[in-house]
This record gives C-alpha cells, sequence and structure tokens, in this order.
C-alpha cells in the first residue's frame, strides 16, 4: 500500500480531471445568428444564445449592433426562451465598416456577441464615415455572473478537449524523455537502459497515436477539416513515424550489443528531431492554428483562465502518472521478454 | 510479437483515415457532431483515448501472463 501511494494518486487526479471535464458548464455566449446575408431596409434577426439567461432576463435584456467601432439600435426585441431572442434592425444607406458584430446583453449572461462573416452585396461600406443613427449603448456590466468554462467561438464545448488531447503529447514529451535518458546511459554500456528505452518509446508511441486521432478528429469539427498544413501536425506525424522506424530497426538488429548501440543513437536524435519539429517549428512558423503558436508563448493569459488552469494543470500530471505507470507495465514485459530469449 | 504491435497501429490509422470521411460525408454525423455546442466531440475524443488505452493494456496483460506462464512451467 505504501509502495502504490502514486498510483492511488494517479487514479485520484483522473477521477477529479474527468468528473470536473464534463461536469463544469461553459459561460453564456453567443451561437449564432440566423442571417447570412446583408440586406437593404429592414431585417429580422434571430439570435441564439447558449447557456443563457434572455427568458429570466427578460426586464434588463438589450440588443445592439456593433459596426466597427459604433453602435446600431434595434427594434421589436420578442424573447422566445433563455436561448432565443429575435429583433429587427433597420440599416442606414451607407456603413463605416463590414466588421458587423451582434450583441445581448443582460445582468446575468454580460455582454454576449455573435461576430460572423456576412454576405454584403447591396449596402455600400465608406469607410471611418459616420454611423447613421448610431447609439451609445448603455449597459450594467459586460462581465458575465456564471462561473465555468470560458465559451469561445467555434470552440463551444470541445475546449474540454484541452483536458484529453493537449495531456497526451505531454505524456509523450516525458516518456520519450525517459527514452532519451535511457538511450544516453544504453550509449554507455548500461544493458537495462536498452529495454527502459524501448519501453518508453513504445508507450510514447502510444500516446503519439492517440494524440494524432483526437486531435484530427478535433479539427474535423473545428478546422472543418481532418488534416491541414499545420507544422504541428505534419511534425507529429514526422515524430511518428520516427519512433516507429525506431521500434522496427531495433527488432531488426539480432546482436544484443550492437542492437543496444544502434538503436540508443537512432533514440537520442529522434527526441532531438521531436523537440525540433514539435516545440521550435511550430513557433517560428507563422501559419500555425494551434493556440499560443506563431511566435507567442504557448500559455498565454488569454488561452487559460483559472477555471480551465484548476482542471488543466492536473489533468496534464495525471495523464503523465498513468504513462509512467503503463510505461513500468511495459518494462516489466521487456525484462521478461529478455529474459527468456536470453536462455 | 513487437512488429505486429505496430502493424496493427498502423491498420487503425488507416482504417480511421479512410472511414471517418466516409462516415461525415452523410449529413447525420455532421448535424450529430455539431448540435448541442459540439458536446459529442468531447465524447468521442474521450473514448478514442479509453479504448486505445484499454486495448493497449489488454494486450499488454495478455502477453506478461503468457511470459510469466512459459516461465513458470520451464522452472517445473
Amino acid at each position: 500500500m505504501k509502495k502504490n501511494w502514486w498510483k492511488i494518486l494517479t487514479v485520484l487526479m483522473l477521477t477529479y480531471v474527468l468528473i470536473a471535464t464534463f461536469s463544469v458548464p461553459l459561460v453564456p455566449g453567443g451561437l449564432g445568428i440566423s442571417i447570412a446575408e446583408l440586406h437593404r431596409g429592414k431585417q429580422t434577426v434571430e439570435f441564439v444564445g447558449y447557456n443563457t439567461h434572455f427568458q429570466e432576463q427578460a426586464p434588463n435584456l438589450q440588443c445592439f449592433v456593433a459596426v466597427g467601432d459604433q453602435y446600431l439600435g434595434v427594434d421589436e426585441i420578442q424573447i422566445k426562451d433563455n436561448q432565443h431572442v429575435q429583433f429587427e434592425i433597420q440599416w442606414p444607406d451607407t456603413l463605416p465598416s463590414s466588421a458587423i458584430a451582434f450583441y445581448v446583453n443582460d445582468e446575468v449572461d454580460g455582454s454576449i456577441y455573435v461576430s460572423t462573416a456576412l454576405i454584403n452585396k447591396e449596402i455600400a461600406i465608406i469607410s471611418n464615415a459616420p454611423l447613421k443613427g448610431a447609439i451609445q449603448p448603455n449597459v450594467k456590466t459586460d462581465e458575465h455572473q456564471v462561473w465555468g468554462f470560458p465559451f469561445q467561438p467555434i470552440l463551444f464545448e470541445t475546449i474540454r478537449n484541452l483536458m484529453l488531447h493537449v495531456p497526451m503529447w505531454f505524456t509523450m514529451f516525458f516518456l520519450m524523455g525517459i527514452g532519451f535518458v535511457a538511450s544516453i546511459k544504453a550509449m554507455r554500456g548500461n544493458p537495462t537502459s536498452d529495454l527502459v528505452a524501448v519501453a518508453s518509446v513504445k508507450v510514447g508511441l502510444l500516446f503519439c497515436i492517440l494524440g494524432l486521432i483526437t486531435g484530427s478528429l478535433w479539427a474535423r469539427f473545428t478546422w472543418l477539416t481532418w488534416w491541414t498544413k499545420d507544422p504541428q501536425l505534419n511534425g507529429a506525424l514526422v515524430v511518428f513515424i520516427v519512433y516507429a522506424a525506431y521500434i522496427l530497426l531495433r527488432n531488426s538488429i539480432d546482436d544484443e550489443i550492437k542492437r543496444a548501440r544502434i538503436s540508443a543513437v537512432f533514440n537520442i536524435f529522434a527526441f532531438v528531431l521531436m523537440i525540433v519539429l514539435l516545440m521550435v517549428m511550430p513557433r517560428i512558423a507563422d501559419n500555425s492554428l494551434h493556440p499560443g503558436k506563431s511566435g507567442n508563448p504557448a500559455f498565454s493569459k488569454y488561452d487559460l483562465d483559472s477555471s480551465l488552469r484548476s482542471v488543466f494543470y492536473p489533468a496534464v500530471i495525471g495523464w503523465i502518472m498513468l504513462g509512467y505507470w503503463i510505461y513500468r507495465l511495459q518494462l516489466k514485459f521487456e525484462k521478461l521478454n529478455d529474459k527468456v530469449n536470453r536462455r | 510479437m513487437i512488429k505486429s504491435t505496430v502493424v496493427k497501429a498502423l491498420q487503425v490509422m488507416l482504417f480511421m483515415m479512410i472511414a471517418m470521411p466516409i462516415m461525415a460525408q452523410s449529413n447525420g454525423l455532421e448535424n450529430t457532431f455539431f448540435e448541442s455546442g459540439k458536446i459529442k466531440v468531447v465524447m468521442g475524443v474521450a473514448v478514442i483515448i479509453f479504448v486505445g488505452i484499454a486495448i493497449y493494456l489488454f494486450r499488454l496483460d495478455k502477453k506478461i501472463s503468457k511470459l510469466e506462464k512459459e516461465i513458470h512451467d520451464e522452472k517445473n
């Protein structure tokens, strides 16, 4: 029992992480609007909220439209339920900007908005001209009064994948790190280090595959494609292939001493390649879709708020500990296998 | 034995690459995954991780018990 305290801790941490990942609500946000095109004159728009309280907050509800940095009022606000509100907009003949966002504000939800690119063939855009009929909205608070994970456009509920997909890569890094250290030791002639290296790389590959598949699924429903040219994605695939090659290379050498030496050299290079491809390249490249990349630090304060941090950090530690646990089992297998083969 | 693990993993990846776009072409799946704030994507991700780890542990456990049995049998 005393020896296995870290296994109990792993189970407890992952239990907390999974319960929190699936039970913490999302804060209110704007899911979408009913129009895709701008039309001259009057236009009726239905605003769809998510986890919002339109009905309950009916007396305090305000709707307005932001055009650039100016605001337009709306008429005939009809609240259908907590998630749906409909209003009419009278567009002026010209607009100062094509950046249009639809806002709903109440005291519980704060200011929530939907900002989509609308097709505009009818209303002329004259940059920086004053907006005809502009108003100054008088809102009590922009901040929502509900606790939960942040609401991000496009991501919506999939922000929870931060606790599932992202720690896969942390765990892979950790395991490949064990393999890297073991391979250095193997180069110096430590006989068990070769087994440590191969066990950690195999479990690291498991987490690499899980990261790739879950990332692909997440990308399909946020970036609308299974795979893109993102340097992080292609880098991860190359890392997978290189480490798979390590396993194949190691299996193809019969002589034990040679096998340990050659595969150790390969593994050291593979680790360096992984650092370059997954840590350095995405920060240099300017076409990455991953948040916090393209020169920014990966954990900017805008990407993670305290509610996400309180689950994300335990998630990273918990998944790494689970990876270490599986690695110990794999190492047990490698040692038994070695023992049987030696006879 | 180790080679077969890599081959199996590649087979699964190949299956995912081929099968999932076909599944997604039917509008039904698209709607299922987009509705209610895309929560089903998170569930899909969780299921992939748990099934992946479970299969890996199950196979590893089977291989370890086989080797343990071999060693045990040789001793007797």
